[in-house]
């Protein structure tokens, strides 16, 4: 499992994205906070009693990876310099049922895994997880089609003027534009520092 | 406008380039990774 945080940047901008706006409103999350979606169509209930969260969220975590799923993706080469991040994914469709899908795109989330902000409230510094920062293309991703019997590479490359590069990591997931289910992701956690395989 | 430009900004800064070859034409049911995409606010709030 991998998770990615959308933050509302009306009191901290430098947490918020265009693409955290642009899906909130895309999945209609309207004012509920937090709100999580997995896989992109299972909408997490509104927890109200604390105790009563982590098994909530466990069983939605282990319906969704009992599901199989028509694709394999994995992330080949990686790469990040103070410009720009670089990936080579390959994808693997494992069923002819993946021919039908017209709608696909590959959403590749751009984030960094900590990231410093200071709190008036509090008076303290704190340290956001998982914070996204883009989505490469548009915030839907890059439109694609594939077809089962052939393996597909494709590079990814964006800029990433002034983020953290040492901290800076991308989630990729191929999402069906039409129906919003998430069929299959990918991650590197750290880019510049995981090892290549 | 704005959103125009910064639609063509986000389509030039992504470059993608696909390529296929061919692979065994056998059936079988993938294991899925997870993606939670949580929309929240700053911890402080």
């Amino acid at each position: 499992m991998v998770y990615v945080i959308y933050y509302d940047p009306e009191t901290h901008p430098e947490l918020g994205s265009l693409a955290g706006i642009a899906r909130a409103e895309w999945y209609g999350t309207g004012m509920e906070r937090p709100l999580a979606f997995f896989n992109g169509t299972f909408r997490s209930p509104q927890i109200t009693l604390p105790d009563s969260f982590y098994p909530v969220y466990r069983d939605m975590i282990d319906a969704a990876r009992a599901r199989k799923t028509v694709l394999e993706m994995m992330i080949d080469h990686w790469a990040i310099d103070s410009a720009s991040l670089t990936i080579e994914l390959k994808l693997t469709p494992t069923d002819s049922s993946i021919d039908t899908l017209t709608t696909l795109r590959l959403v590749a989330i751009v984030f960094e895994d900590s990231v410093p902000y200071y709190s008036f409230l509090i008076g303290d510094t704190f340290y956001s997880p998982m914070t996204v920062r883009q989505v490469i293309g548009d915030s839907f991703g890059l439109p694609f089609t594939c077809r089962f019997g052939q393996d597909w590479d494709t590079v990814l490359t964006t800029p990433v003027t002034g983020y953290n590069i040492n901290r800076v990591g991308i989630v990729v997931s191929v999402q069906n534009l039409e129906t919003r289910e998430v069929i299959q992701t990918a991650i590197k956690w750290r880019i510049k520092t995981e090892v290549k395989q | 406008m704005k959103m125009m430009k910064i639609l063509f900004t986000g389509i030039g800064a992504g470059i993608i380039m696909l390529n296929c070859s061919d692979a065994p034409l056998i059936s079988r049911a993938a294991n899925r990774v997870v993606l939670v995409e949580l929309f929240s606010t700053p911890l402080d709030e």
